[in-house]
């Protein structure tokens, strides 16, 4: 080959992969976190598709077949813990030993081995005060349990490719999914829709049973995770009103943006979504703490977790890790407080390095060395399984946070840069961007605009660099793409990307 | 293409043609001195399983976006698997394998592979290649029917020594059914969603291929249920049990259930009375056994008029004594 038919194809091989966003923006080495595969049961299709810790120490997974197994990291076998449960997708550890409490379709069960004969007896509802209307998209994620002993879930909406298979379980709304006539700035088309009670909500659990919707507006919300401070997020799909990934703080009464749940919000019950006001409905939404971008970040995000281990899974201690479907990803966040609502950037972590695709839950080990990532998808194509990440002790030389300030951002690092690399100008490329807000499946980045980085100033211990921008505005992603800054030591920076959420500006001191 | 072009191509003479047939894998990257055949061509039973669905053979779901010849694809439409082995080079197919973006701008094939390099990886890419180069001479992949279903496996469980609970969705039944199959060949649809017995059959269990292979069935657009296999011999229409009115249903509320002896005991409310109910097999039918706490008003079991099959109780009449904690049976038996 020619060199200039080289340089061809090696500029579109390049051109290619950005434009279909799948270039991995850096990642962490294996050298600094390790992916294995664990192989499942023999002759169990490995479709797993939740994962918790026991008491035991064991880890507990649970099959979309409707199996929960018990897994011995020492002994590494398997062993059947409960059958019988219809796609569970949530699984968490009860208050008792050999207690679990599982998501599945139909019901939030609390499943206990009550005889200690090592597998479970008891399959008790904790509640089922929600619709069902057969349709295949109706999952579920959860639990978490707050301070106050209330438990919460999510609910995914019904899909618009299939219709409700009767008897459904709850009232059929049969609303019109079409408006008649369209109306101008009304919502007029719901595709995926919510025909039963709850359908796009996080629900509320008290500790007597009592069930509300706490929030509304999912499309497909698929994970759910809370903060030691009781913060509660959940990972929400692309697709029509969700114009990129989101993560959204989750607090009682809020709208997120889907539509289609509108009328099981107290504030808009019984109003007709196709009728309402999408300029109101923009308003009113509570804006996603997150945006990971489609295909550079995000496809399908899925369950979040903290990083609660205090350092025994490396330097990013009491940040979230956030599971990603359509990539062989695990993504990595970092919230920051602005003036009492969390924002905050996105990074990517584990990106490839034998990772596999479909990684839909996540579960710390209980040393906090191993994240391990259970993997399902059914008949949307991956291959299933369980693999773990493990802390291999080398810190990576990473983006630890990028955080909004007054004037710019101010980026901290896992080691020290080298001072010039660190500090010309030329390393930090910027653009502002947002997503669209419409009944349209996703949305391109709009208004791609270059953000002029105005100085960079590194600090004395070579951990900080403040990087100085005047053109901040609310509601725009900043996408930060540094170049080739090393650390003191000369090692290349792993990350190629960092997003940053900007919903609200730092407040200016009076 | 449009129709009439096929009549105005011209012929460009042998030496273009030779040099335009470089040029085209030049293109999509492929040196053309590099090998076609790639490795393994012969017959391959990892590769097939590969394709279809089933996990346990390390099934990767290929066939939920690609047809295969007559077999349509199961969801998406993405093009035919029949044919890429005659269609597709090899160095060509093993890079679009490990990473089909860098090959094809925006495509919506998945990346399967997270470490690119590994052996696992090129034994993967391997064997998938070996069974499309013998596409046209094996079966299809495993997920196109139900035939491949293993009695006994995972998709078509069997009672054998002891009772089998599967949740599913199930015919005539709202989604949170529950299907028992009971050592013996009887079986029953318990409906979690209306607390109540649904329906009984006779035969094998259930047959979970249907759902597990499609998003929705594309005649009705409804999400398919597990198939039943056997025959129902009763159905119950309406919920048996009345407090105080004879003539109203009462409100009924879940509660779970506990397995005894493998067989589950579901608990449930009916208008406040706790209601404990297990199904066992007699002899051409089933038993109900039934537990009642807390009854507060007189209370009655109306049992359904199903042609076929009769209805004995250990309670006089049907009549429930209206106070403290009362255990009856009731026996569903087909009429030989």
């Amino acid at each position: 080959m020619s060199r200039s038919a080289k340089t061809l194809v090696a500029s579109r091989v390049a051109t290619a992969a950005v434009a279909a966003g799948v270039l991995a923006f850096g990642q962490v080495p294996s050298s600094s976190y390790k992916v294995e595969s664990i192989p499942g049961p023999r002759g169990i299709a490995p479709e797993i598709s939740a994962v918790t810790f026991g008491g035991d120490g064991r880890l507990y997974a649970t099959f979309r077949r409707g199996y929960i197994y018990a897994f011995d990291p020492r002994s590494k076998r398997w062993h059947r813990f409960a059958e019988g449960l219809h796609t569970p997708l949530g699984i968490a550890k009860g208050e008792r030993p050999g207690e679990f409490l599982v998501a599945q379709v139909p019901e939030l069960t609390r499943v206990a081995d009550t005889d200690g004969d090592g597998t479970a007896d008891l399959f008790e509802t904790v509640t089922d005060d929600w619709g069902l209307s057969g349709n295949y998209h109706e999952f579920i994620a959860g639990p978490v349990r707050d301070a106050e002993g209330n438990m919460y879930i999510t609910l995914g909406l019904a899909s618009g490719n299939a219709e409700p298979r009767e008897p459904a379980r709850g009232e059929l709304t049969r609303r019109p999914r079409k408006a008649a006539e369209p109306v101008p700035g009304k919502v007029n088309v719901i595709r995926h829709y919510s025909p039963v009670r709850y359908r796009g909500c996080a629900l509320q659990i008290r500790p007597n049973g009592a069930v509300r919707p706490y929030s509304c507006g999912f499309r497909q919300p698929n994970g759910i995770a809370i903060s030691p401070q009781g913060d509660i997020f959940v990972a929400d799909n692309q697709g029509e009103w969700v114009g990129t990934s989101p993560l959204h703080h989750v607090t009682e009464g809020a709208f997120h943006g889907n539509p289609a749940s509108l009328h099981w919000h107290p504030d808009f019950l019984g109003t007709d979504p196709i009728a309402a006001d999408v300029a109101e409905l923009d308003r009113r939404r509570k804006r996603p703490a997150i945006l990971f971008p489609q295909g550079d970040m995000g496809g399908s995000t899925a369950e979040p977790v903290f990083d609660l281990s205090d350092g025994a899974f490396g330097p990013y201690a009491g940040q979230m890790f956030v599971a990603e479907w359509t990539y062989p990803r695990v993504l990595r966040v970092d919230l920051q407080e602005v003036q009492g609502e969390y924002q905050g950037a996105a990074f990517p972590f584990v990106d490839g390095n034998g990772l596999r695709m479909a990684n839909n839950r996540m579960a710390f080990s209980p040393d906090g060395r191993s994240l391990y990532v259970a993997q399902t998808s059914r008949i949307w194509g991956s291959i299933e399984g369980l693999q773990r990440i493990t802390w291999q002790g080398e810190v990576p030389f990473d983006i630890l946070t990028m955080r909004l300030e007054r004037d710019g951002f101010e980026l901290t690092f896992t080691k020290p840069v080298d001072g010039q690399s660190a500090a010309d100008l030329r390393n930090y490329s910027m653009t502002r961007y947002y997503y669209l807000y419409h009944s349209t499946y996703g949305s391109p980045k709009t208004e791609v605009t270059p953000v002029p980085v105005e100085s960079a100033l590194v600090s004395d211990d070579g951990l900080r660099v403040t990087l100085e921008v005047s053109d901040l505005r609310e509601g725009w992603l900043y996408d930060l793409r540094p170049g080739s800054i090393q650390s003191a030591d000369g090692e290349a920076l792993v990350t190629g990307m960092a997003a940053y959420t900007l919903n609200r500006l730092v407040a200016t001191q009076p | 293409m449009l129709g009439w072009q096929d009549l105005r191509m011209p012929s460009f003479g042998g030496a273009h043609a030779r040099w335009f047939a470089d040029a085209l894998p030049k293109a999509s990257g492929v040196n053309p001195q590099e090998a076609y055949e790639g490795p393994g061509t012969e017959l391959s039973a990892e590769g097939l399983n590969r394709l279809g669905v089933d996990g346990s053979r390390g099934g990767m779901g290929c066939i939920g976006c690609h047809g295969w010849g007559a077999f349509p694809a199961l969801g998406e439409n993405g093009p035919d698997l029949l044919d890429v082995g005659s269609r597709v080079r090899w160095p060509w197919f093993e890079r679009w394998m490990r990473d089909p973006a860098r090959v094809l701008v925006g495509t919506s094939m998945p990346r399967y592979f997270g470490d690119p390099e590994s052996h696992a990886t090129r034994t993967a890419i391997g064997e998938l290649w070996a069974a499309f180069r013998s596409a046209e001479l094996t079966s299809p992949p495993f997920g196109f029917g139900a035939e491949d279903a293993r009695a006994g496996g995972e998709s078509l469980p069997v009672p054998r020594d002891r009772a089998i609970v599967v949740r599913w969705d199930m015919p005539e039944a709202t989604p949170a059914a529950i299907a028992v199959g009971l050592p013996g060949g009887i079986s029953y649809c318990f409906d979690a969603g209306e607390s109540r017995l649904r329906y009984a059959w006779r035969g094998g269990f259930v047959d979970l291929t249907p759902t597990l292979l499609t998003k929705k069935n594309r005649e009705t657009d409804l999400t398919e249920t597990a198939r039943i296999v056997g025959d129902i011999f009763f159905r119950e229409g309406r919920y048996p049990l009345r407090v105080g009115e004879e003539d109203r249903i009462p409100q009924r509320r879940f509660m779970g259930y506990r397995l005894v002896d493998s067989v589950p005991e579901f608990h449930y409310l009916v208008d406040g009375v706790s209601v404990h109910e297990r199904i066992t097999p007699v002899a051409d039918g089933i038993v109900r056994r039934f537990r009642l706490e807390d009854i507060r008003q007189p209370m009655r079991f109306v049992p359904a008029a199903h042609p076929g099959v009769e209805i004995r109780s250990t309670l006089e009449g049907f009549e429930i004594p209206p106070s403290g904690p009362v255990e009856f049976e009731v026996t569903v038996v087909e009429k030989r």
